[in-house]
């Protein structure tokens, strides 16, 4: 009976993906150029269901913005650890793919994927909003896939 | 016409006297060679081209044709990236990539501004190099052919 | 109450304020800074690209047989100082914004040439060729003699000089 209910409903699942936003150490180029994706109603993501969740406990999709620095590691991590399967991993700026203009730092520790498993990454110093939007798209279409395994 | 430095042929010796001269005025490197040819040596350095290639290909404008004809380089705009050496046709610029700098003969302008000839020209003790215009090597070459046109026609030839 | 009306009205005329991104394409504005391009043909491998690079993305890797050249876009601030300081045009920054990238493509995101060496028709080493297209634009007139004389390394050619002069002159 779930069978065929499967594609209906992971559609109805996904439609609203919640997004927690976590800054490990950015600049806030980032963070700024996503606030302008996520609530501006010139690039609004909600047209696609994006709404920005308060909670780790409650996210859907994770937004990792800055180069590990040493000094959040831990919060990092444990933060991390609440976030409830199935979700995807989106990196957005260069910080988090190689450290960019901050890379021989003694006080960082790149890249992301090192320390948690990364889906999307969209590079750019800070990416325009239209990357960003890419990357919201791409994550959602995985994000579907994801639903509709753990539906099975 | 601008002077230039000349080599006598059959008299260069090969003692390299001029490169130790040229190394002891630009801090220790010498900017000339000596090439064997066969069993002479020829003394070679920049040749100050009129038209220098090496001055229209530079990419950061480095190398400019100086008043007195010297083809000079700007060491603070030069970046070390070699076209010039293959663009010229004798092959004259020494490049070093660790400095990213090019070094050449200079006609040792300093020395010129101070109304001296070239160190390599004083320091040949054998005379076989000279510094001087191109119309009076040629007319010394025109006279010693003369010379010996009329050494000829003497003895009854 | 009018006023509100006419404004109402005028919004719905003037249609959506939000950009239609993923639907339509988007004109970004004029000197917009997004990838960076490069043209093989123009390189003359003299790595001040390398040295003014803010995030070090750019990297030269000498070869025995030709030299590597790479632009990491994830480390690319899109500074344009690369394209400033090329002293040949190879490098150009383009205003595409197209950066997402999904994990498994980590490695597609660069930009990548290599230019080979030439080799010495005399003694067989290697030297770093003069790209044509550079030849034409700086040297002045007929350039046949500069671009046959390329394909011999600078120690063959100050032999050969030497040759000529010894044979102009008399013994």
């Amino acid at each position: 009976m779930l069978g065929v209910l499967k594609k209906p409903l992971s559609k109805m699942i996904a439609g609203s993906p919640w997004v927690y936003r976590m800054n490990t150490g950015s600049c806030n180029g980032c963070d700024v150029e996503l606030a302008t994706v996520a609530l501006c109603p010139r690039y609004d993501t909600s047209r696609f269901g994006v709404k920005l969740s308060g909670s780790p406990k409650h996210a859907d999709i994770v937004v990792i913005t800055g180069p590990m620095t040493i000094r959040c590691k831990d919060a990092a991590y444990r933060i991390f650890s609440q976030i409830p399967e199935p979700k995807v991993v989106m990196t957005v700026g260069n910080c988090p793919i190689s450290g960019n203009v901050f890379q021989d730092s003694y006080a960082i520790d790149p890249p992301i994927s090192k320390h948690f498993p990364v889906d999307v990454s969209v590079a750019g110093c800070p990416p325009s909003p239209w990357a960003i939007l890419d990357g919201f798209v791409k994550c959602i279409e995985i994000w579907e896939k994801r639903v509709a395994e753990q539906l099975d | 016409m601008s002077k230039r430095v000349y080599f006598l042929p059959n008299i260069c010796a090969g003692c390299e006297e001029c490169l130790e001269a040229c190394a002891r005025e630009h801090q220790g490197d010498s900017l000339d060679y000596i090439e064997m040819v066969d069993l002479y040596p020829v003394p070679m350095r920049c040749f100050h081209c009129a038209d220098a290639p090496c001055a229209q290909i530079c990419p950061s404008k480095a190398i400019q044709v100086s008043a007195e004809g010297a083809v000079v380089a700007d060491k603070s705009k030069c970046i070390g990236c070699g076209s010039c050496l293959l663009v010229c046709p004798f092959g004259i610029p020494k490049v070093d990539t660790d400095k990213k700098l090019m070094k050449k003969c200079d006609l040792c302008i300093h020395r010129l501004k101070e109304g001296k000839i070239p160190a390599c020209v004083q320091n040949c003790s054998l005379k076989a190099l000279q510094f001087g215009d191109v119309e009076e090597y040629e007319a010394a070459k025109r006279k010693k052919a003369a010379s010996k046109l009329q050494k000829l026609g003497d003895s009854g030839l | 109450m009018l006023t509100t009306l006419k404004t109402v009205l005028a919004n719905i005329a003037k249609g959506p304020a939000t950009s239609q991104y993923p639907f339509k394409e988007e004109k970004v504005p004029a000197g917009f800074r997004g990838k960076v391009t490069y043209d093989p043909t123009k390189c003359i491998g003299c790595k001040t690209c390398v040295h003014v690079c803010a995030g070090k993305a750019i990297k030269i890797n000498e070869k025995e047989d030709s030299f590597d050249f790479t632009i990491w876009d994830g480390t690319c601030t899109r500074c344009q100082m690369c394209e400033n300081f090329c002293p040949t045009g190879a490098i150009k920054v383009t205003d595409n914004y197209h950066n997402a990238y999904l994990a498994e493509d980590a490695y597609k995101r660069a930009c990548y040439g290599n230019i080979p060496y030439i080799h010495c028709s005399e003694c067989n080493k290697t030297i770093k060729p003069l790209p044509e297209v550079v030849a034409q634009e700086k040297l002045k007139g007929e350039n046949s003699a500069y671009i046959e004389r390329s394909v011999i390394c600078p120690d063959c050619r100050r032999k050969m000089m030497a040759k000529d002069l010894m044979k102009g002159l008399a013994r």
